[in-house]
């Protein structure tokens, strides 16, 4: 009996096992293999080493400069900010009946569902940098700026540009978890709370909600983190091209683009992406902890 | 089925037929009036007999019997060659008899062959049309087709001069004859009683006027013939613009009244229907058949001709008759002329208004005093809104509600009128709502020109009936269920021209380009290379050139590569991928085809490893009628450009240099112009380190920065910003390149004529020469180095890139999909069969004389982008051009030495290995040295 019930629990998991082994550990282990190597995508790869990680932390200065500094401050700011957007948002719309939450929830989610080529279009047309750009028309018309702004060529511009686009289109994906679970606590616990001495919504939001519903917690901080270091297409497409404009709005998922498909060097790619991961699996658990019941 | 049978019979019944077709012919073939060709019908006549080309007149005199309305018949022929018609000004007495004379066409007319063939897939191919160089026999008419009737101009009696002057094309011409115009018969009504039945299928047309009318296949149940699993030429397309005729033969069988129900779709005019003119053998059998309604219908479906609100009956004899269908835009003609008349009035009123804010947007704070300086704008404006919607209220009266659909641009752009003429002191700051580049008046009723344009007719089969024949039936639910479901198996086994089917026998060719370039090009290499050479050859899509890397990479890469962009060569030859061309012992003849310059990126060291295909120039538009009224000159050199600036912005307009169009990074294509027409380079002698530190790269890159920074030219314009600011007028004048062109020739018809193009403008160097040096590299063809068949491959490429099959291929593209279908080849003597317009051509053939492309070594995409940055952090932060380059210098022979260290060429830092600097010059030697290794 229970041998058999082993074997059917595996038998299950056969699908999935195999799906996950082909699709995640095949790629990810190469990945890890290739990043030992030099590897120009025509010759066959040669053992290299540690030296493209060695190259990656002492000579690569574009990756020092602008790489690393621009994914830390965005997924800084994209990550929690998206997180906290989120959280605020489906708090206001817990707050809200039936109907108009439904409407709304649907209007806040359509960002992160018509990301590529809706975002180009419109915020390129805001963006524009002559003066039929909607911004530059807006700041002229006031009298703010008297030539147009070249926002998404100007290396000053670009990276907030771009965080303010991402935090626009990051903000739905936790944002439904939240409000599912925002919706789950039980009117009793507010009821008990208030017998209980609580003076006032920030108190009923700190000492009730949020314990309540630390998984959906947590699974938003993860998704956001993650999403903040895997975007990587925002600042190319509103810039047009990858490199960004003096690396401007470079993260490191053009990096790895850049290396792997403009410059053929396949194993340098693949090593940056191997530190990628590494630092995307070291922030979700410092999620966990952060998150999770200890119990 | 007429067509069908006629497929069967012999060659001489097909010769008397084609001897009827001519017959017919002669009585005006392309929206031709009901002037049969009998003796008696002209009423006066003068031979010609002269070759015209443009440039050329013909001048004659006729003796007018009596004073009344005359129409101007003309009787002439093209030969194969001339494929495009001619253009000439026609002048009586010495004056234009209307103002449409100044331009006016000889429509000329093509054929294809009967039968289809099919590509090596079974597919069935679009037929390749010819000219027919048969004599025709057609009235003048206007070239944009606007009327369904000829020209008339009243004459008196007494001897007339008449002047033909050819302004584009060459024809020749046989007579000019004057004609009383055509008056047919009131409508009558008879009913189509019987059962006769003659159905045609539409994409087999006799002859049709436009080389854009073409043949196409889709794949459903609703069309005939079909087939779910391979193409099916199917439907005629491409019926599109007024003026656009197509014939065919119909066999009735008894004498009799007929009504014609057509299987079509019409998607483009929704709440218009598509006017049609038929004539029967060259006549308008009533005043009804010169304007048939086709209604909307998004998907394939019956309609029986219409006019006025009665089925169109027409009485038809036992035999054959020739329909002549073609599309009347008549009543549009109204409106159009309305709108561009607004225009000129906009452009005039922006010139004037922008003369008091000196071309700044308008300060809020300020008052123009617009009422006292141009007192009458509001009622100008008000005017053109009362205007422009008493045309949609005539279109309106003729077709009902769905008009206004149709005009919704030009509702808009009249409700827009009215806002600003409500307060026309704002009209400083609000001028970009009338002449902006997206939403402006301006914009909306150029929109609406072009949708008007739109007829967008497909046929997929024309029935001649009387009312109790049953005609083809729709197909059911199930019928159409199933034709998808078996269409959908099908597509799951292996596809026509895709990469990497296995190796065959055949040589493995990859194309980088959209089907039907691939496929006329295989079609072409069936029929000509094959036969001659024996060399079998499977030509693919490649759809993402990263496929050719990983292929390679895999082993199981083609034998040689088309169309692939023009620096990919130099990623691939470095690591040994691409085989060198100068092995070949005739490669020097070859590489004469083309401009030296443009093989430079593909050189390295003393190997050449591909050859140019096609060319992408940069030259200057320019606005004719702008630049009159601000009286400025056609800039010729970049001071002239920076001089003439300061005038655009005064009047609101601007600059356009191509670094505007591209993105976050400027490519080579606009950054570099200005450094090599300074005499920079970006390499010296080697290209461990780079030259833009020299005196002449940094003038070069002071100059392009200061046309931004202190010219204050547009810095960013993302494509197609260009192409519609040039048609509102905002920038009329910019750098930009050949699609460009195609765009504006084939899409902008409100300034049809009004614009023109020049060489790029250069910098004079010491001696007084202006240096014009621009990128001209867009795709190239090469062999790769693990192919076995390296002397085939070389064959192929010979072939395929010798000036005969260049023009000939540019040609079937032409003939088969249309004039936009433009193909720029670098062969430079088939550049010059290309269908451009003379002028322009001489202008674009001697800008790519002055192609010459950046050099691709290891590092060069480094280059590239720094110069890009450099570029942009003195244009957006306002860094100094040297500091920006000098930083730019670092980063890039930084990044050359880690190239080189890479393949080679350096060890710690230490050259090992010279990498000389691939130029023009070198390109020279090697071709020399090869042509002289021939001769041996």
């Amino acid at each position: 009996m229970e041998k058999m019930k082993r074997s059917t629990r595996l038998l299950f998991l056969t699908p999935y096992g195999l799906l996950f082994f082909v699709f995640i550990v095949v790629p990810v282990v190469l990945a890890i293999a290739l990043s030992f190597t030099d590897f120009n995508a025509v010759q066959f790869p040669r053992f290299a080493g540690l030296r493209n990680y060695v190259n990656l932390f002492t000579q690569d200065e574009v990756f020092l400069q602008h790489v690393l500094p621009n994914t830390i401050v965005f997924a800084a700011l994209v990550g929690p900010g998206g997180y906290c957007l989120a959280f605020l948002l489906a708090w206001l719309l817990s707050q809200l009946t039936r109907g108009p939450r439904t409407v709304l929830a649907l209007l806040i989610y359509s960002p992160s569902m018509t990301s590529g080529v809706a975002m180009t279009v419109v915020w390129r047309v805001i963006f524009l940098g002559n003066q039929s750009g909607i911004l530059n028309y807006l700041l002229m018309q006031l009298g703010i700026i008297t030539e147009p702004v070249v926002w998404l060529n100007n290396p000053d511009t670009l990276l907030w540009i771009t965080i303010g686009v991402a935090l626009w289109s990051n903000m739905g994906v936790g944002f439904l978890a939240m409000l599912a679970g925002l919706l789950n606590v039980s009117p009793e616990m507010y009821e008990a709370a208030a017998i209980d001495g609580v003076r006032n919504r920030f108190q009923e939001i700190f000492y009730v909600t949020i314990p309540s519903m630390k998984h959906q917690m947590l699974f938003g901080a993860v998704m956001s983190l993650c999403g903040a270091f895997q975007t990587g297409n925002i600042g190319t497409m509103l810039a047009g091209s990858n490199p960004t404009p003096q690396y401007a709005a470079q993260m490191m998922l053009n990096h790895i683009e850049d290396y792997g498909y403009i410059r053929y060097e396949m194993g340098y790619a693949a090593a940056v992406s191997v530190v990628l991961l590494g630092m995307i699996w070291g922030l979700s658990k410092l999620a966990k902890r952060l998150f999770s019941d200890h119990d | 089925m007429i067509y069908r049978e006629r497929k069967h019979n012999c060659i001489g019944r097909w010769l008397c037929i084609l001897f009827f077709v001519i017959a017919c012919l002669f009585s005006g073939f392309c929206t031709a009036t009901a002037q049969v060709h009998a003796a008696g019908q002209s009423e006066a006549a003068a031979i010609v007999e002269k070759r015209l080309a443009a440039g050329e007149s013909a001048d004659v005199t006729v003796n007018v019997p009596a004073g009344a309305e005359y129409t101007l018949w003309v009787e002439f022929c093209y030969d194969e060659t001339e494929t495009e018609d001619a253009r000439f000004a026609l002048y009586i007495d010495g004056v234009l008899p209307l103002e449409e004379a100044a331009s006016l066409s000889l429509c000329g007319a093509w054929i294809q062959p009967n039968a289809i063939q099919t590509d090596r897939y079974g597919n069935e191919i679009t037929p390749l049309s010819s000219r027919s160089t048969e004599m025709l026999y057609a009235p003048v008419q206007d070239a944009a087709g606007r009327r369904a009737m000829p020209f008339t101009f009243s004459l008196t009696e007494g001897e007339h001069s008449i002047l033909m002057q050819c302004l584009e094309g060459s024809v020749w011409i046989q007579d000019i004859r004057l004609c009383i115009p055509e008056t047919p018969p009131e409508d009558q009504c008879a009913e189509a009683t019987g059962d006769a039945l003659v159905v045609i299928e539409a994409e087999h047309p006799l002859l049709r006027n436009d080389a854009a009318i073409n043949a196409s296949a889709e794949f459903s149940a609703a069309l005939s013939p079909n087939d779910p699993k391979k193409r099916r030429i199917n439907f005629l397309t491409g019926l599109d613009t007024p003026g656009q005729a197509v014939s065919y033969m119909a066999n009735v069988p008894e004498d009799g009244w007929y009504q014609i129900t057509i299987h079509c779709r019409q998607k483009s005019k929704v709440g218009l229907p598509v006017l049609l003119s038929l004539r029967v053998d060259g006549m308008l059998s009533s005043q009804g058949a010169l304007a048939l309604k086709v209604p909307y219908m998004r998907e394939f479906g019956r309609t029986a001709l219409q006019s006025g609100d009665r089925p169109y009956t027409v009485y038809l004899t036992k035999g054959e008759h020739l329909l002549s269908f073609s599309i009347n835009g008549e009543h549009l003609a109204g409106a159009e002329q309305g709108i561009k008349h607004v225009i000129d009035g906009i452009n005039g009123l922006v010139l004037e208004v922008t003369q008091f804010t000196s071309g700044s947007n308008g300060d809020l704070y300020r008052d123009y005093r617009i009422a006292q300086n141009i007192p009458d704008a509001a009622d100008r404006l008000s005017d053109w809104a009362v205007y422009l919607e008493a045309q949609v209220e005539q279109l309106v009266k003729q077709f009902g509600n769905g008009a206004q659909e149709e005009c919704a641009y030009l509702l808009t752009a009249a409700s827009q009128l009215r806002s600003l003429a409500k307060e026309p002191e704002k009209l400083p700051l609000r001028l970009t709502e009338l002449n902006g580049s997206s939403s402006s008046v301006l914009f909306l009723l150029s929109e609406q020109l072009t949708q008007f344009n739109r007829h967008g007719l497909d046929v997929d089969w024309i029935a001649v009936h009387q009312t109790g024949a049953s005609l083809p039936a729709e197909p059911s639910f199930l019928e159409r269920t199933g034709f998808s479901f078996n269409h959908f198996i099908a597509s799951m086994s292996a596809q026509d021209y895709e990469a990497g089917q296995g190796k065959s026998e055949a040589l493995q060719v990859w194309m980088g380009r959209p089907r039907p370039y691939v496929e006329t090009l295989q079609v072409l290499i069936d029929s000509e290379f094959t036969p001659t050479t024996g060399i079998q050859v499977d030509l693919s899509i490649m759809s993402d050139p990263n496929k050719l890397v990983l292929s390679t990479a895999a082993g199981n890469g083609p034998d040689a590569v088309l169309s692939m962009q023009y620096v990919l060569p130099s990623y691939l030859n470095i690591r040994g991928a691409l085989l060198d061309l100068t092995q070949f012992e005739d490669f020097g003849c070859v590489a004469e085809r083309f401009p030296l310059g443009l093989f430079v990126p593909y050189t390295l060291e003393d190997g050449v490893y591909a050859l140019p295909e096609t060319v992408n120039t940069y030259v200057l538009f320019y606005r004719k009628d702008l630049l009159q009224a601000l009286h400025l000159e056609v800039p010729d050199t970049m001071q002239e450009v920076r001089g003439m600036i300061p005038v655009l912005r005064q009047n609101g307009m601007n600059f356009y240099y191509p670094t505007a169009g591209m993105g976050g990074v400027k490519w080579f294509s606009g950054t570099m112009p200005l450094i090599w027409q300074h005499g920079g380079s970006i390499y010296g002698d080697t290209v461990d380190k780079t030259a833009l530190a020299e005196e002449e790269a940094l003038s070069g890159f002071v100059e392009l920065t200061e046309l931004f920074t202190i010219g204050a030219a547009m810095v960013d314009m993302p494509s197609p910003g260009f192409y519609q600011a040039f048609r509102t007028g905002t920038v009329p004048v910019g750098v930009s390149d050949i699609s460009t062109y195609i765009m504006l020739r084939e899409a902008a018809p409100e300034i049809d004529n009004l614009w023109g193009i020049a060489l790029f403008p250069g910098v004079e160097d010491e001696n007084g020469v202006v240096q014009r040096h621009t990128s001209g590299g867009a795709e190239t063809m090469a062999i790769m180095s693990s192919t076995e068949r390296p002397e085939e491959a070389w064959i192929f490429l010979k072939w395929w890139s010798s000036a005969e099959v260049q023009a000939e291929f540019a040609k079937r593209l032409q003939l088969t999909y249309g004039s936009t279908y433009l193909w720029p080849t670098a062969n430079t003597e088939a550049f010059d069969t290309l269908p451009i317009t003379a002028a322009d051509k001489r202008i674009f053939s001697e800008q790519i004389v002055w192609s010459v492309d950046a050099p691709w070594v290891p590092g060069t995409y480094m280059l590239e982008r720094e110069l890009s940055n450099a570029f942009l952090s003195v244009v957006t932060q306002g860094t100094d051009a040297r500091r920006a380059l000098d930083m730019a210098i670092k980063a890039i022979d930084r990044e050359t030495e880690r190239k080189l260290e890479e393949f080679g060429y350096m060890k710690d830092g230490q050259t090992v290995k010279e990498l000389k600097t691939p130029t023009q010059d070198v390109v020279q030697k090697l071709v020399e040295q090869a042509a002289e290794e021939e001769n041996e």
